[in-house]
């Protein structure tokens, strides 16, 4: 947990970075302005979103909420639905990122954004397949 | 699979909650488990046979049509 804790601090520091970035350096590209203010904005939402979620959680922790979490959290039928649900919209995404790749390159839409889309699909299929790799060696 | 979970506890005079708490799951799995709507891992099979001190095949029933799900 504290290594989240700290991965979310360098998010919201990089997210600001950004957006300093954006205000007072990148001002005449608007490309790299636009990417400066996106990238930024999103980090500093999640970071913060996550930072001051877990504080006001850990204002309200007792000693009887931290074991009804850590059973929730370890109990084997959570665990199992987490996993089902994973694998569902694994199943019925993969589908609808390949349709939608196919359908950006049929109607001519920009080369960036199929080759994104492409990317998107490798990119799964990858992790698809370096986790089959994984758990079969391990379980 | 079949099981006698609400029957062993019940003569055990535990409630849901008491059970779920004993071998760490939640009152939620304890339900699923008397519905028969889900099936344990081993591990949790043999906490719930300790728990009711006798052995798995006597807590649960394994029945010749009973698939893997």
């Amino acid at each position: 947990m504290q290594k989240n804790i700290f991965a979310y601090v360098i998010g919201l520091v990089i997210g600001i970075v950004l957006i300093l970035l954006a205000v007072f350096v990148f001002t005449g590209s608007t490309t790299l302005n636009g990417a400066c203010y996106g990238i930024g904005a999103a980090l500093i939402a999640l970071s913060a979103g996550f930072l001051i979620g877990k504080s006001i959680i850990k204002s309200a922790e007792t000693p009887e909420s931290l074991k009804v979490q850590a059973v929730e959290v370890n109990d084997e039928r959570n665990i199992r639905i987490r996993e089902r649900a994973g694998w569902n919209t694994t199943r019925i995404f993969t589908p609808i990122l390949c349709f939608l790749t196919l359908a950006s390159a049929l109607i001519g839409v920009e080369l960036y954004v199929t080759l994104t889309a492409c990317g998107l699909v490798v990119l799964l299929a990858g992790l698809s397949i370096g986790s089959q790799i994984y758990y079969d060696k391990r379980l | 699979m079949e099981n006698r979970i609400k029957e062993l506890r019940g003569a055990r005079d535990l409630t849901q909650a008491e059970l779920a708490e004993l071998i760490s799951v939640s009152s939620r799995t304890i339900i699923s488990l008397e519905k028969g709507q889900y099936n344990p891992s081993v591990l949790l099979a043999h906490k719930l046979a300790l728990v009711f001190g006798c052995p798995i095949e006597e807590v649960f029933i394994f029945g010749e049509e009973d698939d893997i799900r």
